[in-house]
This record gives structure tokens, C-alpha cells and sequence, in this order.
């Protein structure tokens, strides 16, 4: 088993105090994208005469680097350009496997493709891991620019085929850099200071969420588990990875990983405590959601102690991507302000 | 089954225990393995989801049913008709142990 514990190191612009975290994060994201998100599309699209390899192969354009890949001069530096890179990709990804012209792909479709749901047809994952930091990032480097590479080609052949046109990819590319976990932050806030908000959101989910102006999505309904003094509520997707991340962005990179799906629906106190370091008291009732894709679960934490002034704004500054999925607790102030 | 005669099919009501089956009939394979063969209950009837970005054709109405793990946690899960049999009702709850762990 992977001996890097889970422990969220997201945060964004915090300096890197566990490379090893990061590596492990970059590592299991990248290869997860490729293997689960790109790669099943362009087989659905060859499978399908959409495209074809020949296709592929005239749109590929190995003259084009990926994007100059900086030469970090630090391990933190390297994997905050790899980070970035990834980001990209993630991005990219998502731009051209919707709204196709000819051809509407629902997840399902995916999920089919990669072989979700028979272990024959399952897309194995690339070991990864060894080696010194530094070994492992220069892996990581070629690895995403190949990514990259293989993108463009599939972009520029759905291009060509008239699957797409540019204009839309830019409208799409303006649209999903609003889509984050932030957007969970601001629903909780609002749910904290605002109880009839959170009744309704509670009742109706997505619907509630326009109020925030925010693009409620459509993949399903939207869960709201709130937890209480007596019920702490967890989210996972034993199947796949479901997640509301049409409203959310994409969920941490464990929430994907075999041992998280594994542990949480067995023994779920003990994983939160021992993955996450989250000890909740005994009297303190368990649930976890094993998300079935038609409703999408997100957290609603608890409000922390003594945050009874803050604003709004400030109080979503408190909400971590960890605790919209019920596997850590919202910041507390003190926690909030040693961050920058 | 699909649909609005889905929708007008929906037999299981908020407290009703239900046994998950080994297998549903039409093939729709999101029901995780490890809670075929238990018994939950429902929590919430959420009727039929229409979810064309997920799967093309709409699924039976869909549940939420809890499962114990032990006396202080449990799995939520969604589950869509067709894999649930009826196996209790609030007043007369189920004659088997009720979501026993099967590892």
C-alpha cells in the first residue's frame, strides 16, 4: 500500500512542505486523466467513426511542445509547473469530450468504455512512485507533455472532422475555469448564514444554487448531506468516482484512489482517523454516501466555533475541498489565519 | 422499464426495508457489489431521475437505503427499483438481520 498518508496538501499558493504528498497527488491525477478520461474518449470516438487513427496521426503535431516546460531550478518549483501543466490538461480534457456535433456521449458511455463495471475490460493503472523526487518528476514531465501532445492531436482531428468548432471550445474554456470546489465554499457559507437558503437547498439542491449564481449543472441530482452533533456525513463513489463536478470542479485526487473507496464504506472511522487524521468522537454517527451518479453528494460541514462575526466571504474562506466530502472539517480561524 | 411507467411503478415507500438483489434484470450495473445480497431502508424516495448526460435512457425510480456497518456507522447508498425486493414495512420490519456485514 502506498505509503504516503492522504492528508490534503491542497492549498494552492502555501509553500510545499510535503513534496512527497504533492508528488503522489500529480502521479495518481495525471495518470488517472489520461488513462480514465482521455484516452476512453478517443477510443469512443474511434470506435465510432467519429475519427479515425489516420486522423489522428495527420493532426498530430510533434513540432508543437506541449507548453515550454520550465527548467525548475527547485523540486518545488518542478512541481508547481507540473501542477500547472496538469491543470491544463484537466481543462483540456473536458473542453473537447462534450457537445460533440454528431454524437452525443453521456458518462455512462465512459465509464462502459474504460470498463468500470467489468474487471476484463478495466483500464489498468501504470504503477508509479519509485525513486528520488527529483527521479519522479523528471518522469512526470515527458509523461504530461505526451498527454498533452495526444490531446492536441484529438482536439485538432474533432476539429477537422467538424465535431467541433473553435469558437466553442473558447466559450467552453471561459465557462469551466469558474467551476471549482470555491463554489462549494461560497453554497455552504451562504447555508451557514442563511437558514432559509439552507432549507431549500437541502429540499432542492441544484435549484437552490442559482440563487448564488452559480451554473447549477445537470448531471443529476444534487445531495446535500448536513451534518450535526450526532451525524457526520462522507462521501464516496465506490463504482467510479461520481461527484458533482459540474458544480465543484473535480474532486480531491484520493477521492479516486482504490484505498479510499475500499476502507471508507468498511470502516469508515478508522480510515477517516488514520487516511485524514479527522478523530470524531464515538457518539458521533457515521454515514457514508456511496454515490450512485443520479444524485451527487456534497457535504454541508459544520460551522467552526467562534466565527460568529465573520462575513460571508470570510466564512467560505474556512470551507477546504476536504470538507465538502466529509473528510475534514472546515478551518478553523486561527488555522485560517496562519495561512496566507 | 423506463420512464413515466417507471415512474408510476414506484412501489417502495420511506421505511420500507428492501433486500438488494444479485442481479437487476436489465442490466443497469450501478449498484455497488459489496450490498448485493443485504437488506436497508429507505430513507428517501427520490422517483425517476432523468440524467441524460449520465446514461441516455432513464433508470427506475431511484432510493436512498441505509445500511448498518455497526452501531455507529453506515453506508447511504442510491439505488435504482429494479434491484430492490420489498422485504419489510415500517410496522413489521424485516425477519432477517438487517444489513449484516458480509465481510
Amino acid at each position: 500500500m502506498d505509503p504516503a498518508p492522504l492528508k490534503p496538501t491542497a492549498g494552492g499558493h502555501r509553500h510545499i512542505h510535503d513534496v512527497d504528498g504533492h508528488l503522489v497527488a500529480l502521479e495518481s491525477d495525471l495518470e488517472y486523466f489520461r488513462r480514465k478520461r482521455l484516452e476512453p474518449r478517443v477510443l469512443f470516438c474511434l470506435r465510432r467513426g467519429v475519427i479515425s487513427f489516420a486522423d489522428l496521426l495527420r493532426a498530430d503535431d510533434p513540432a508543437a511542445p506541449a507548453e515550454p516546460w520550465p527548467s525548475a531550478t527547485t523540486i518545488e518549483a518542478g512541481i508547481r509547473s507540473a501542477e500547472d501543466e496538469l491543470d491544463r490538461l484537466v481543462r483540456g480534457i473536458a473542453l473537447v469530450t462534450t457537445g460533440m456535433r454528431t454524437l452525443a456521449v453521456s458518462i455512462d458511455d465512459t465509464r462502459r468504455e474504460r470498463g468500470d463495471y467489468d474487471p476484463f475490460f478495466r483500464i489498468a493503472k501504470r504503477p508509479h512512485g519509485a525513486g528520488s523526487p527529483a527521479e519522479r518528476l523528471r518522469r512526470i514531465g515527458p509523461e504530461l507533455a505526451d498527454a498533452h501532445r495526444l490531446l492536441a492531436a484529438f482536439t485538432a482531428a474533432l476539429l477537422a472532422a467538424g465535431q467541433l468548432t473553435s469558437e466553442e471550445l473558447a466559450q467552453r474554456r471561459r465557462v469551466l475555469e469558474d467551476v471549482g470546489y470555491r463554489n462549494g465554499a461560497r453554497i455552504v457559507a451562504r447555508a451557514w448564514v442563511d437558514p432559509e437558503f439552507k432549507h431549500r437547498l437541502l429540499q432542492t439542491g441544484r435549484a437552490a444554487v442559482r440563487e448564488l449564481d452559480i451554473p447549477p449543472g445537470r448531471l443529476g441530482l444534487l445531495g446535500v448531506a448536513e451534518n450535526t452533533d450526532e451525524v457526520h456525513n462522507v462521501v464516496v463513489c465506490t463504482l467510479c468516482s461520481c461527484y458533482p463536478h459540474d458544480l465543484l470542479g473535480n474532486p480531491p485526487w484520493w477521492y479516486r484512489s482504490d484505498e479510499y473507496k475500499e476502507r471508507i464504506v468498511r470502516e469508515p472511522r478508522a480510515a477517516l482517523a488514520e487516511m485524514f487524521g479527522l478523530a470524531l468522537a464515538r457518539e458521533v454517527r457515521i454515514r457514508v454516501h456511496d454515490s450512485t451518479s443520479d444524485v451527487r453528494w456534497m457535504v454541508l460541514p459544520q460551522r467552526p466555533p467562534g466565527t460568529a462575526d465573520l462575513t460571508e466571504d470570510e466564512l467560505a474562506d474556512l470551507i477546504t475541498p476536504e470538507s465538502l466530502v466529509g473528510a475534514g472539517l472546515p478551518l478553523t480561524r486561527a488555522e485560517r489565519s496562519g495561512r496566507p | 422499464m423506463a420512464g413515466p411507467e417507471a415512474a408510476a411503478a414506484a412501489r417502495l415507500r420511506v421505511g420500507d426495508w428492501a433486500l438488494v438483489l444479485a442481479t437487476s434484470p436489465s442490466g443497469n450495473p450501478r449498484t455497488p457489489a459489496y450490498l448485493r445480497g443485504r437488506v436497508g431502508q429507505v430513507v428517501r424516495s427520490h422517483g425517476v431521475v432523468s440524467n441524460p448526460l449520465d446514461h441516455a435512457v432513464d433508470y427506475p425510480p431511484l432510493y436512498s437505503v441505509v445500511f448498518p456497518l455497526d452501531a455507529t456507522t453506515e453506508v447511504l447508498a442510491d439505488l435504482h427499483e429494479e434491484w430492490l425486493a420489498l422485504v419489510g414495512t415500517p410496522g413489521a420490519p424485516a425477519g432477517r438481520p438487517v444489513g449484516a456485514p458480509p465481510w
